[in-house]
């Protein structure tokens, strides 16, 4: 009992703080509903036994991924951005195909019947059996994921660091628009001189 | 128990309200907040579907899918702030260089 209830309350914690997030005009009250929404699906991993899935999301969604986000905010933002217009020119129509593709997802949730295994408790070793299955089942998924971080890491320094080179890169083409016209005027000098 | 539907409509509820904030907000940063809502709605039905199938699998591809997520909010922002650089906006109705 006290188990549904709890997953009512963090559902519907969830689905208003997610309505804050696509609706509040101020950007950074967007983010910080945004980890509290998070923090919600926490509370329904541990709900579901999932307690590493839990704490994961805890560590890197609202402690890495919320803070990234709330940096490139103050790195992007002005204080006037709350008073312009926030939404598109979609604003109506699309509301209304988001709610036709809810629709067509409740209709399937419903019409189907699920079948579930028993429930049977959760192994108390689930942490050791998540490790052992992704060293020996997912190794593949594991290394690819590895390699992909790797490379974002890489390349998310490359694209924040382009800024640094851009006064070189226009300081070089500058000489080299100087230097093209002392070509071009030794060409000329030498076409007159022909 | 919860049954499993309620946790699929609830997760259907939350992907939905992700749509809406990818197709209607202009501000960048906003649809990478939708993007990570709609993210995380299907992690919770992975981790449902794990729990009432008795297995595991389920939790490995959601590890993998944050995984993934953290990797693509660091380029996305990367490319946000470099995007700001150039063009101090983050309104993406003025990104159209590419329309043609």
């Amino acid at each position: 009992m006290a188990h549904a209830l709890m997953f009512y309350l963090f559902a519907a914690l969830a689905i208003a703080a997610s309505l804050a997030v696509i609706l509040h005009r101020n950007i950074f009250k967007s983010a910080t509903f945004l980890a509290g929404m998070l923090f919600c699906l926490a509370a329904l991993f541990v709900l579901l036994d999932a307690e590493f899935i839990a704490v994961v999301q805890v560590l890197i969604y609202i402690g890495a991924i919320t803070i990234l986000i709330v940096f490139a905010i103050m790195l992007t933002t002005k204080i006037n951005d709350e008073h312009k217009e926030q939404f598109n020119s979609q604003k109506f129509l699309a509301p209304i195909l988001a709610l036709g593709l809810l629709g067509l997802i409740l209709t399937i949730v419903v019409k189907i019947q699920w079948t579930t295994a028993e429930i049977s408790p959760v192994p108390s070793d689930i942490l050791g059996l998540i490790g052992t299955a992704l060293l020996s089942d997912f190794i593949f998924p594991f290394d690819v994921v590895s390699i992909l971080l790797l490379v974002a890491l890489i390349g998310a320094t490359y694209i924040a660091k382009q800024e640094d080179r851009k006064p070189l890169v226009t300081e070089v083409d500058e000489t080299g628009e100087h230097g093209d016209g002392k070509v071009k005027h030794a060409l000329h000098a030498e076409e007159v001189e022909h | 128990m919860v049954p499993l539907s309620h946790y699929l409509i609830f997760t259907a509820i939350l992907f939905t309200l992700g749509v809406i904030g990818v197709l209607t907000r202009r501000n960048a940063i906003v649809v990478f907040m939708s993007i990570e809502l709609m993210l995380n709605s299907v992690n919770l039905s992975m981790v449902t579907f794990a729990r009432f199938l008795n297995s595991m699998d389920g939790q490995i591809a959601v590890f993998l899918v944050m995984t993934v997520a953290a990797a693509e909010v660091a380029v996305g922002l990367a490319l946000i702030v470099a995007i700001y650089r150039k063009k101090e906006t983050i309104n993406i109705d003025e990104m159209h260089i590419m329309q043609g």
